[in-house]
C-alpha cells in the first residue's frame, strides 16, 4: 500500500511541476528566437500600405532583436556579427543595427544578410533574404477607354522604388502612338491627340541622377 | 498513514489548481464567444461561378492592361438592396447611433443624416484620416513623406490637439481610447501607445528591428507586423501589454495580413505564395481552423462582431467578404503587392459567409451595372458599409435578405 502511495505522489508532483513549466513557458512565449527586418530608402506614392522594396544601390536598413522567452535580450554586452552575401560585413558588441547599400546592379537580384551573436548561450544566427527589385511604375487612367472618357483622358504614373525623395526628380517622357506627348505628370489626352490613330501609349520614366534607374511601359487604351 | 493521505490530497489539489489556472488564463485574454465554437477544421465554400473567367466584353482598364471583369457600362445605382451614402470622395467614415459621418478628400467633416459639415481639417495635404471605432475622434495625418503631421479631434466638443509622434502609421484600438504605433527613434523603433482623453504616452516596447507596424488583437495584446509583400516571408508577432511578452503568432509567413474579429476570438490570415495567395480562419493561438477555397484580400472583408449594434441574432457567425469575381486574375498575381499598387482593380461580389455553418452565399447577386471595388468594410445595424475603391464614395448594402441556412452544413461543419 505505502508503495502504492509513494508512486501516486512522486506522480503527482512531477505533474504538478510539469503544469507549472508549462504554464510559465506558455506565458514566457516560445524559445529564444531572433527578429530581423530590413527597412529600405526608396520613393513610394503616399499611402501605399505595402513593403517598400531596394532597387540597385538603394539604402537599406536592417536590425535585429533576440527574443528569448517572450522578452528582449539586452544584446549590449553581446557581440554582434553581420555577414554579407556570406562574407562579413561588420560586428560589434551590441551592434543590433546596420546600414548598408543595395548592390549597383542592374535587374532584379537578392542579398543574403546573416547574423550572428556567437556568445550567446552555444551561439544563434539567422539568415534572411533581402529582394533586390528593378523600379517599377503603375499606370492608372480617368477612365476606362478613350472611348468612355469626356473630359480629356487622364493618365498618372505613380512610380516605385526609385532612389529619389520626390517624383518631381524623376523624368516623365510620353509618347503616343510614337510621337512625344509631354514630359508631364499626369498626362491629358484630347480626342484630337488619340484620334490620329490607334491609341498606344508609351511611358519612359527615369532618374536622370542615375541612368540605371529607367523603366519603360506601353499600354493601349482601347477607342 | 493518513498523515500520507493529507499529502497526496493536497498535491491533487494544487495540480488541479494549477490546471483550472491554465485554462482560465487561456480564456480571459479572449472576447466571449457568444456564440459557439468555431468548427474546428474544414475548408470554406467556394465562391459562386458568376464571372470567374470575368468579363470577357469588357474590364476596366487601369493603365496597365489589367481586365478585372468590370462592366464597361460604369456604375449606375439603384441596385436593389445597394445604395449610395455619400456623394464625396470620402476617405474614412464611422457608423454610431448618431448615423454615418465622414471625411471627404477635402478635409469636410460631415454627417451623412445633415449633410451638414461639422468641422474641416485644414492641415495642408491630407494623407490618411481615421476615426475612432467608437465615433468620439478623428485622426487626421497629413504633410508629406519627409515630414508628417497628426492632428486629433474631438467630435464632441469640436476641439483640434497636434499629437508628436515620429510615425507613418498609428492604428485605433478596438474600444477607441488609444492608438498605437512604432516610434523612430534614433537607433530604435519604440511601441508606444497614446491615450487621446488624457494626451499620455506610453512605450510598452523597444525594438531594433526596423518597419514594423501594429494592430490591435484585442485590449491587451497588439499584432506586430512586417509590411506586406509576397516577396518576403516574415513573421507575425502577438505582443501581451501586460505581461510585456513576445510570442511569434504565425511564423514563415509572406504577404502575411490579418483581420481579427474579436467576437469569434479568431481572425482571417492570408499567406502569399509567389503569386495568389490563401486564406485561413485561425484561432487565437494562430492555429488554423479552416481553410477558404476562395481568394480575397482580409482588406475587403469584415466580421459581423457587432452583435449588439444588429438585430440579425446570428451576425457574429458571420463574415462578410468582397471577392473579386475574377479569380483567375488573382491568382496569377503577386498579392498584396499588386492590389496595394493599384496594377488592378477588382469587380467585387459581396458575399456573407456563415462560420458557424460553412456557409457562403452573395447579398447581392453580382451586377452588370454596378461595379464596385470594396475596402474599408464595417458591419453596423442591418447593414455592412464599404467605400468603392473605384469612384471613393461610401455605399451601404442592406443584410435584409441575408440567407437564412436551413439546410445541412457544407465543409467545415
Amino acid at each position: 500500500m505505502r508503495k502504492y502511495l509513494f508512486i501516486l505522489s512522486a506522480f503527482t508532483i512531477v505533474a504538478a511541476a510539469c503544469a507549472g513549466i508549462l504554464d510559465h513557458a506558455s506565458a514566457q512565449g516560445a524559445p529564444t528566437q531572433l527578429m530581423v527586418t530590413w527597412q529600405a530608402d526608396t520613393y513610394v506614392p503616399n499611402g501605399f500600405q505595402g513593403k517598400i522594396m531596394p532597387a540597385s544601390d538603394s539604402r537599406i536598413l536592417i536590425g535585429v532583436d533576440l527574443i528569448s522567452l517572450g522578452k528582449r535580450v539586452d544584446l549590449s554586452s553581446y557581440n554582434v556579427y553581420w555577414y554579407i552575401d556570406e562574407n562579413f560585413y561588420q560586428g560589434a558588441a551590441g551592434l543590433s543595427r546596420i546600414s548598408l547599400s543595395a548592390p549597383h546592379l542592374i535587374g532584379e537580384n537578392s542579398i543574403a544578410v546573416r547574423v550572428l551573436i556567437k556568445d550567446y548561450g552555444s551561439g544563434i544566427g539567422k539568415t534572411i533574404t533581402i529582394p533586390v527589385v528593378m523600379p517599377e511604375a503603375v499606370i492608372q487612367s480617368s477612365a476606362p477607354s478613350l472611348a468612355a472618357s469626356a473630359a480629356p483622358f487622364r493618365l498618372q504614373a505613380y512610380p516605385y522604388f526609385f532612389n529619389v525623395r520626390d517624383p518631381s526628380q524623376l523624368s516623365f517622357d510620353w509618347t503616343l502612338n510614337g510621337a512625344s506627348v509631354g514630359n508631364q505628370n499626369p498626362l491629358m489626352i484630347t480626342r484630337e491627340m488619340a484620334d490620329k490613330g490607334p491609341a498606344r501609349i508609351k511611358l519612359n520614366l527615369m532618374n536622370p541622377a542615375r541612368v540605371i534607374e529607367r523603366i519603360t511601359q506601353e499600354l493601349s487604351v482601347f477607342k | 498513514m493518513k498523515r500520507i493521505l493529507i499529502i497526496v490530497g493536497v498535491l491533487i489539489l494544487a495540480v488541479v489548481a494549477v490546471t483550472v489556472g491554465v485554462l482560465l488564463r487561456d480564456s480571459g485574454a479572449r472576447p466571449t464567444d457568444t456564440s459557439g465554437p468555431l468548427p474546428t477544421t474544414g475548408t470554406l465554400p467556394i465562391a459562386g461561378n458568376d464571372g470567374g473567367g470575368g468579363n470577357p466584353s469588357g474590364g476596366t482598364n487601369n493603365g496597365n492592361g489589367a481586365q478585372d471583369g468590370a462592366p464597361t457600362s460604369g456604375n449606375a445605382l439603384p441596385i436593389a438592396g445597394i445604395s449610395a451614402v455619400a456623394q464625396a470622395a470620402v476617405i474614412d467614415y464611422v457608423v454610431n447611433p448618431g448615423g454615418v459621418t465622414f471625411i471627404a478628400s477635402n478635409g469636410a467633416i460631415i454627417s451623412a443624416s445633415s449633410t451638414e459639415a461639422i468641422g474641416q481639417a485644414n492641415f495642408g495635404d491630407i494623407l490618411d484620416a481615421r476615426f475612432s471605432p467608437d465615433g468620439k475622434w478623428l485622426l487626421v495625418k497629413s504633410g508629406d513623406s519627409n515630414l508628417i503631421s497628426w492632428n486629433l479631434l474631438d467630435i464632441a466638443k469640436k476641439t483640434w490637439k497636434g499629437i508628436q509622434a515620429n510615425t507613418a502609421e498609428m492604428v485605433w484600438s478596438q474600444s477607441g481610447n488609444q492608438l498605437a504605433y512604432f516610434a523612430n527613434r534614433s537607433n530604435a523603433n519604440s511601441l508606444d501607445v497614446y491615450t487621446p482623453a488624457t494626451g499620455a504616452t506610453k512605450t510598452l516596447l523597444t525594438l531594433s528591428a526596423p518597419d514594423l507596424r501594429p494592430g490591435w488583437k484585442d485590449a491587451s495584446h497588439i499584432f506586430i507586423m512586417d509590411r506586406p509583400t509576397s516577396l518576403v516571408a516574415g513573421t507575425i508577432w502577438e505582443f501581451g501589454v501586460n505581461a510585456g511578452a513576445l510570442t511569434p503568432f504565425a511564423t514563415d509567413a509572406a504577404g502575411a495580413e490579418i483581420l481579427w474579429g474579436g467576437a469569434k476570438s479568431g481572425g482571417l490570415l492570408f499567406r502569399a505564395g509567389p503569386t495568389s495567395g490563401a486564406l485561413t480562419i485561425v484561432d487565437s493561438a494562430g492555429i488554423t481552423t479552416q481553410s477558404a477555397s476562395f481568394l480575397t484580400l482580409p482588406s475587403k472583408c469584415v466580421f459581423g462582431e457587432s452583435a449588439a449594434t444588429s438585430t440579425i441574432t446570428d451576425i457574429s457567425d458571420y463574415l462578410f467578404c468582397a471577392i473579386p469575381q475574377n479569380q483567375q486574375m488573382l491568382q496569377s498575381s503577386r498579392l498584396p503587392d499588386d492590389y496595394l499598387k493599384g496594377k488592378f482593380g477588382t469587380a467585387d461580389t459581396l458575399y456573407a459567409i456563415n462560420l458557424a455553418r460553412g456557409t457562403l452565399a452573395p447579398i447581392i447577386p453580382a451586377s452588370e451595372s454596378f461595379a464596385f471595388d470594396a475596402a474599408n468594410l464595417k458591419v453596423y445595424g442591418e447593414n455592412v458599409y464599404f467605400v468603392n475603391r473605384n469612384d471613393r464614395k461610401l455605399y451601404k448594402v442592406s443584410l435584409s435578405a441575408l440567407p437564412v441556412s436551413t439546410g445541412p452544413a457544407t465543409d467545415g461543419s
